[in-house]
């Protein structure tokens, strides 16, 4: 393994896309926000870079720190020790959380025989592994995939583009139900999954090269993120409908399977599910990433990649055990997205923020 | 081959410790000083070489004071042209007639000052340097009175010429290649780049077969740790024998446990020099033709020397075919076996009730049928190798119609998988690079497992897992996969993803000297002296 950890802007931006992707390409996002989703992820998106100017802050006041360093540095090592562990446990079950997605999805989409239990080892064993190599090779890694993903995007849309089954009529009325319903979509759903989750980038940040670029960089991945999904949502919406879209397990796989171009192109369902499988495991390992760092830094491990090991075995439990069903896991899900994570990726951070400032101001600390 | 290179490491440490123990028998006197006698030192030296029958030694008399003197060499490896003409005669006529008889305690430094008219001489003074300089094909030279002794740089005898690369053939470009003699591939290269800043370090390696190793790369525009780093790795290599350029690869790779090799070899010196002139280094191995460059990445596997010579659109093209070739060979089976088992909905119909039928008679399921398949293509293509070229039409013809045709006849085989199969063989050949190629079959056999267990998903995570790992080697530093140009900070010759954008290197190019054209040929203004140059090495090739 390298000893210089190091990345470069192009490949935190080709991260933070890919992370952001996720599962949030396939699946519909903003839980019922159903024809309009697509402007709630615009809406979203000034939230978003808000959010993510300020973890940049924090990387400014505190460098080369991650996220538990200065979480300890804010509020003391006895408060701020108890909230890193809780970072730890949270990356954890989302990373979990990811992985039950993926083989729910997947046993869904084609795997109907495989027992779930093996599908989430083969990606878990993946994540380990790229874990392993560091985060130099990981975020390499990220860099091609980015390119890959691109292309089956580009593919698909123009495979839909042509199909001809686009009809821009579905997406009307835009904002049907109001501003207030649009509005609340974006904040606090799709403000926090899939943005407000870029807060496992604050594990990151530390390692990137140009350090000035770090705002400037997340700030456009967050763009262009937001323009790309909104956009597939949007394409989504205007093949199969708003009443489909929102009903739909994954509405990509359903686009998708309506697209045939010139009876040539008809099956492009093995795109969709590459896309899933590339989305989401970048986004596990960037929570098991995220919460291997914060383990190191709070035990100070020797051996880094060791700690791959525990973390991928634990997020592999804890999928599993995660919910019996489909349905008990998406009950969860809502706990998740209004308490879980507007607690780890919003309120937290905001309160170290107040906090820092506070101490700034009026502390006679250094 | 794997085995025998372990059993030659498993025996290292032994042989070390002998040598380093007959290291400090000399240190303590083990071998004795060159005596003073003539006699004896000869003596010695046959009893050292076990007596062997092609050491040649002849003894005569020098000067008008008859002082006895013995020249030694060993038959073969010796230019006898030279040493009959320029040591024998020059020291048995020609010094006699010149020699003043009263200078004998200076009378060696006298003759190889004055008498021997060769290009190289060296004074030796203990026995390691001078069994060396023997067994390396000069010629020694001792006289009865003096402890020490002469070396002639007489290294001859006969070698391969200068023949086209038989593996890298190109259609348009330089028809010369490698041999096996580091001086003409050295000087190969050196007529390319006439530049005063093309370095040269050598270095011995083997601690029986005392190989020449040279590193060649152009002052200024290799990297200096990358140069420094090679160094240590080279100097740092305590091995019994070293016999090609294949087991220096793997002495000095980055990171050893890998199907990839990070360092790509050449038969070309116009491909050699296109890479010293980007910046990047050659380490030549005597007794190969195959020499490599080092830093190298995965994209460079791609390049093949004749894009040196092509138009840059035509080559921008070839290369994107050659990725395809890449990808089709890597995953079409796995595909194919992927899209059978798991996932025929993703067939359109017609073909896949084609390929249903095709496949009612075939007793095996897809991926045992590929496998069949695959590995009969590469008996036939290690056969291919080996067969005398006489016979190996006959061979061609039974695997194309026994293999093929009468397979799938009987029901063995489906005709889609003969057709996978073959895609996937040619598709093999596209590469340029011999070493990517036996990565990539050995690769396509694990990816082929993981589509029979998972389908499009175990193709997935293994390409993943796969590509991380590619992702964590480096060469000397430089990433393996990395998607700039390769280790070149100041290329003029702009890719993307290894496909020229840019063919002329039209700035000058940071390298202190003048012209610099290369053998990328494109003749940039050229000081005064440069067409007398010319004219010189056109007479001289």
């Amino acid at each position: 393994m390298t000893k210089k950890q190091a990345i470069s802007p192009t490949q935190l931006f080709s991260m933070m896309i890919l992370f952001e992707f996720g599962t949030a390409l396939v699946l519909p996002i903003g839980l019922g926000s159903g024809a309009n989703a697509w402007l709630s992820i615009l809406l979203a998106m000034p939230g978003a870079m808000i959010l993510y100017v300020l973890f940049t802050y924090f990387e400014k006041q505190f460098p080369s720190m991650i996220l538990s360093g200065y979480t300890q540095k804010i509020i003391g090592v006895y408060l701020g020790w108890p909230v890193s562990f809780l970072y730890i446990l949270f990356f954890i079950y989302i990373s979990a959380r990811n992985l039950r997605e993926a083989g729910d999805l997947l046993i869904s989409a084609s795997y109907d025989q495989t027992p779930i239990a093996v599908v989430q080892a083969i990606m878990i064993t993946a994540v380990i592994y790229v874990l392993c190599k560091g985060i130099n090779a990981f975020f390499r890694l990220g860099e091609i995939y980015f390119l890959i993903i691109v292309s089956i995007g580009i593919l698909s849309h123009a495979a839909i583009l042509a199909s001809g089954t686009l009809d821009l009529r579905n997406l009307l009325p835009v904002m049907g139900k109001g501003w207030m319903t649009t509005l609340k979509n974006a904040y606090p759903n799709i403000f926090m999954f899939p943005f407000g989750e870029l807060v496992c980038f604050t594990t990151v940040l530390p390692y990137l090269k140009q350090k000035q670029l770090s705002k400037k960089t997340g700030l456009l991945a967050i763009l262009a993120s937001s323009l790309m999904l909104s956009l597939t949502h949007a394409m989504e919406v205007a093949v199969v409908g708003g009443d489909v879209y929102s009903r739909a397990t994954f509405p990509l796989f359903t686009v998708i399977t309506i697209v045939d171009v010139a009876e040539f192109m008809q099956r492009l369902d093995s795109f969709v599910i590459l896309a899933l499988i590339i989305g989401v495991f970048f986004k596990m390992t960037v929570y098991a990433f995220a919460a291997a760092s914060v383990a190191n830094d709070l035990f100070r491990f020797k051996e880094h990649s060791l700690i791959a090991y525990p973390v991928g075995i634990i997020i592999f439990l804890v999928s599993i055990i995660l919910a019996w069903s489909v349905p008990e896991h998406n009950a969860e899900g809502f706990t998740v997205l209004y308490v879980v994570l507007p607690v780890f990726c919003l309120i937290i951070p905001v309160l170290l923020f107040i906090v820092h400032l506070f101490r700034k101001r009026f502390g006679h600390s250094t | 081959m794997m085995f025998y290179r372990k059993a030659q490491r498993n025996r290292k440490p032994s042989y070390q410790s002998h040598t380093d123990a007959a290291n400090a028998a000399s240190d303590n006197g083990g071998k004795p000083p060159i005596s003073a006698g003539l006699a004896d030192n000869l003596a010695y030296l046959r009893q050292e070489l076990g007596d062997s029958p092609d050491m040649i030694v002849r003894t005569f008399e020098i000067g008008g004071n008859r002082i006895p003197a013995g020249a030694v060499y060993m038959d073969g490896i010796t230019d006898k042209d030279m040493v009959n003409e320029y040591i024998l005669k020059s020291l048995m006529i020609e010094a006699g007639e010149a020699m003043n008889p009263d200078e004998k305690p200076d009378i060696l430094a006298y003759l190889k000052a004055n008498a021997l008219t060769i290009g190289e001489v060296h004074l030796l003074k203990d026995w390691d340097c001078i069994i060396l300089s023997v067994l390396s094909g000069d010629t020694v030279i001792f006289l009865d009175g003096s402890p020490e002794a002469i070396s002639g740089n007489t290294k001859g005898g006969e070698q391969r010429t200068i023949t086209e690369p038989s593996t890298q053939v190109v259609i348009r470009g330089p028809k010369d290649g490698f041999t096996e003699s580091i001086g003409t591939n050295v000087s190969l290269v050196r007529r390319r780049i006439k530049s005063s800043s093309v370095r040269l370090e050598p270095f011995k390696i083997g601690q029986t077969t005392k190989t020449n190793v040279a590193v060649m790369y152009i002052q200024g525009k290799a990297e200096d740790h990358v140069v420094q780093l090679l160094r240590e790795r080279l100097s740092g290599i305590q091995i019994e024998a070293l016999t090609g350029s294949e087991l220096l690869e793997e002495l000095i790779q980055d990171q050893k446990k890998s199907p990839f090799s990070t360092l790509i070899n050449t038969e070309r010196p116009d491909t050699v020099a296109n890479h010293l002139l980007d910046g990047r280094i050659a380490i030549f191995v005597d007794g190969t033709p195959f020499n490599l460059i080092a830093p190298t990445t995965f994209l460079m596997n791609f390049l093949s020397t004749e894009d040196y010579y092509t138009r840059p659109e035509a080559v921008a093209a070839i290369i994107i075919v050659r990725y395809a070739a890449l990808i089709i060979s890597l995953f079409a089976p796995s595909i194919y076996i992927a899209a059978i088992t798991f996932h025929q909905e993703m067939i359109p119909t017609p073909l896949l009730l084609s390929l249903a039928s095709q496949r009612e008679s075939v007793p095996f399921p897809a991926f045992i049928e590929a496998l069949i398949m695959e590995f009969t293509f590469e008996i036939l293509r290690e056969a291919g190798i080996r067969m005398p070229r006489a016979i190996g039409q006959a061979v061609s013809i039974v695997g194309a119609l026994v293999l093929g045709q009468a397979a799938v006849e009987a029901g063995i085989i489906s005709s889609a998988m003969v057709i996978v199969v073959a895609i996937t063989g040619i598709s093999s050949f596209a590469n340029p690079s011999y070493n990517m190629a036996l990565s990539i079959r050995l690769i396509r056999f694990f990816l082929m497992v993981a589509a029979a267990l998972f389908g499009f998903y175990g193709i997935a995570i293994f390409s993943i897992i796969l590509i991380s790992h590619m992702c964590s080697l480096s060469s000397f530093g430089v990433p393996y996969m990395t998607i700039k140009t390769p280790s070149v900070p100041e290329a003029e010759r702009k890719t993307l993803f290894g496909i020229p954008l840019t063919k002329e290197k039209t700035k000058p190019q940071p390298a202190p000297d003048s012209g610099g054209s290369g053998a990328g040929g494109n003749d940039q203004a050229q000081p005064a002296s440069a067409p007398s140059n010319l004219l010189n090495e056109s007479g001289s090739s």
